[in-house]
């Protein structure tokens, strides 16, 4: 059994086997991310491949303060919001009235399938889709992710609750469909 | 708020917990790209095959165009004798008798290129010795000339096929008992001619003469080929209703392609220099493979099967399975349906048989290919496109362990007929008088769903390089 440090060390003197093993323990979780930020799988893995390769060059640069697993989600994250930083409006969106009162609405659904969210996720607009996996997921404040992306707070704000508001009407109405289909016999 | 919240942690929970494994050539890839790329991925090498494949091509293209002079040069006098009826009336009606005098020089010349190169044909059949190498390359090549020098070129060929008369009338008597038993038409042309005049005679005036339609061979419109290929099978899901992406994405992410087969036989007729068409009889085999559904032998401690039947869902259809000694579970999505009350398989030993389940599909295929001549010189180039009537004969599920395969089953849910499209193109290089290679890129799409009672469409499609042989008749 290898250890973090060993794999680490061996990684660090570009030792191919390490390098294999590094990308064997993280690239799930990794890929995970990479999944949710990207529009489709085939630029989930281009972002995969670009950041692995990023963390990689840039290994030396880890200083060994906090989470290794942090590091490298940062460089991962980073590398998708460079890859789609230039479908990041400046504007303002303001919510209308309908939206609002959609939101407090919405209810707790425990039978979500990942595949359907991930789906979804994938499906939203750019924008939306960054947002809402910087403030859900990450645990980014609005006021963090409208310095990363260059938008205001409000922005980032609107930008939230209309992903979740899209995503919410989809997979309640996808969910009920494909109950069905599955039963064909 | 309490319920939002609850929304919102349902899905972290969900979206931080989903760490599925990458496709395995992004390791490749990142492997490719550090430091000394010591491993090339598979698109590195694309460059060196189009190197490869525009060295072949410019070798073929060398061979056909240059080291096949002779060819080119019939090729071109060929051409320029051709008369169309295009050129024929605008020439009649601005120039009559010029173009009349003109058409004829045209007959004469290619009547009289045909005679000289029969005589060449029978002189090496007969082993006779040619020494007139510098006569014979000098008339050939004032046949190549332009419309002025068609003149001096006719001249060339008067000369020659004098000469050649000269020769044949010395050696008359020989040439007769051997021509008559070996080439009937030549010996018939020459014993008339010898007939008509004793003392001396051209076959240059003979190529003026009617009688000369007897060297005129009828051209073999009919040929039979046989041809056969590895064929990458595939489908294209189409799920217009946006209700089933989730099966669709389910599916895209656990079925792959096969790499099949096909054969066949067919028949072609030549409609005129440019177009054949073509029709017979192919069989093909296309498919998919499907991934994460595991295949388990098990020991039940309630002494009886798991299940009455298990069925799942792929793009192509329903699998039926049809051996109870197996139990199917799919670890990545809701695919394997059983009939009857779910098993709970705590107690059960199960033993992993395989992940690996192919689902092949055989279809005798009708094809009707239209085909166009692009390029003919020695070779010829033709692209081509069609329809194809598909019956299915074929329909079983296999499970690979290793080397053994076993039939576990088949598809449901599927139409039995299809009607495909078909475009490619042919390259066809011959390699005797009556024998052709053919090399064939192809691609084959299914423009008929597979699917039958299911709103969900599926189009199975192939890419093969068929290669063959033709035979014309």
């Amino acid at each position: 059994m290898h250890s973090i440090d060993s794999i680490l060390k061996g990684c660090l003197k570009n030792k191919r086997k390490d390098q294999k093993l590094l990308y064997d323990l993280y690239s799930p979780v990794l890929y995970g991310i990479c999944i949710r930020y990207a529009k489709n799988h085939q630029d989930a893995q281009d972002i995969l491949q670009e950041g692995f390769i990023k963390i990689f060059e840039n290994l030396h640069t880890y200083k060994r303060k906090g989470s290794f697993e942090g590091w490298m989600k940062r460089i991962i994250i980073n590398t998708a919001l460079k890859k789609y930083k230039e479908n990041i409006s400046h504007l303002s969106v303001e919510l209308n009235e309908n939206e609002s009162e959609y939101l407090e609405q919405t209810i707790y659904n425990d039978n979500i399938e990942i595949h359907d969210l991930i789906n979804k996720v994938q499906n939203l607009p750019t924008q939306y889709r960054i947002v809402f996996n910087m403030y859900a997921i990450e645990g980014y404040s609005h006021k963090e992710i409208g310095e990363n992306l260059g938008i205001s707070e409000t922005t980032s704000r609107t930008n939230y609750l209309r992903a979740r508001n899209i995503l919410r009407e989809k997979l309640e109405q996808q969910e009920k469909v494909f109950a069905e289909y599955m039963m064909i016999r | 708020m309490n319920r939002n919240y609850n929304f919102e942690k349902n899905i972290r929970n969900k979206l931080r917990g989903y760490n599925p494994n990458p496709p395995s050539d992004v390791w490749d890839q990142v492997e490719a790209n550090l430091h000394s790329k010591k491993r090339k991925h598979w698109k590195g090498y694309v460059k060196y095959a189009a190197m490869v494949a525009i060295l072949i091509i410019s070798a073929w293209a060398v061979y056909d165009f240059v080291l096949l002079d002779k060819t080119s040069q019939q090729y071109a006098i060929e051409e320029s004798t051709k008369i169309t009826p295009k050129v024929e009336s605008s020439i009649k009606k601005e120039h009559p008798a010029q173009i009349e005098k003109d058409i004829k020089d045209k007959q004469a010349l290619n009547k009289e290129f045909k005679i000289a190169e029969h005589i060449k044909e029978t002189e090496k059949k007969h082993k006779i010795l040619d020494d007139d190498d510098e006569i014979d390359k000098s008339y050939q090549t004032s046949f190549e000339k332009t419309e002025i020098q068609k003149e001096k070129g006719y001249q060339y060929a008067e000369f020659k096929t004098k000469k050649e008369a000269l020769k044949l009338d010395t050696r008359a008597p020989e040439r007769l008992n051997v021509d008559l038993s070996e080439n009937i038409e030549l010996a018939n042309i020459v014993k008339k001619t010898v007939a008509e005049s004793k003392e001396y005679y051209s076959l240059s005036d003979l190529a003026y003469s009617d009688e000369f339609v007897y060297y005129e061979e009828d051209e073999k419109r009919w040929s039979f080929s046989a041809n056969l290929s590895p064929q990458y099978s595939f489908r294209i899901n189409s799920s217009n209703p946006e209700e089933l992406v989730r099966a669709k994405t389910i599916f895209e992410q656990n079925e792959e392609h096969l790499i099949n087969y096909n054969f066949g036989l067919n028949v072609k007729y030549n409609l005129n220099d440019r177009f054949e068409i073509e029709s017979g009889i192919n069989y093909v085999r296309m498919g998919q493979s499907i991934r994460n559904i595991i295949a388990y032998t098990y020991e039940s401690p309630y002494g009886q099967p798991l299940h009455d039947g298990q069925s799942a869902m792929t793009s192509m259809g329903l699998i039926i399975f049809n051996d109870p000694s197996l139990y199917f579970v799919d670890n990545s999505s809701e695919r394997v349906k059983m009939r009857g009350e779910p098993v709970d398989t705590d107690d059960v030993l199960l033993e992993t048989q395989s992940d690996r389940l192919n689902q092949h599909l055989g279809f005798i295929n009708t094809p009707i290919v239209a085909r166009y001549c692009i390029y003919d010189r020695n070779s010829k180039i033709q692209i081509k496109g069609g329809l194809g009537f598909n019956f299915m004969v074929l329909n079983n599920v296999v499970l690979h362990k290793d080397d053994i395969k076993n039939s576990i089953g088949h598809t449901s849910l599927m139409r039995n007929w299809n009607v495909s499209l078909s475009a490619g193109t042919a390259l066809i290089v011959p390699l005797g008088k009556n024998i052709n290679f053919h090399l064939e890129p192809t691609a084959n799409l299914f423009v008929t769903s597979l699917s039958q009672g299911r709103s969900y469409n599926v189009y199975p499609f192939g890419i093969s390089v068929n290669a063959g042989l033709s035979m014309p008749f």
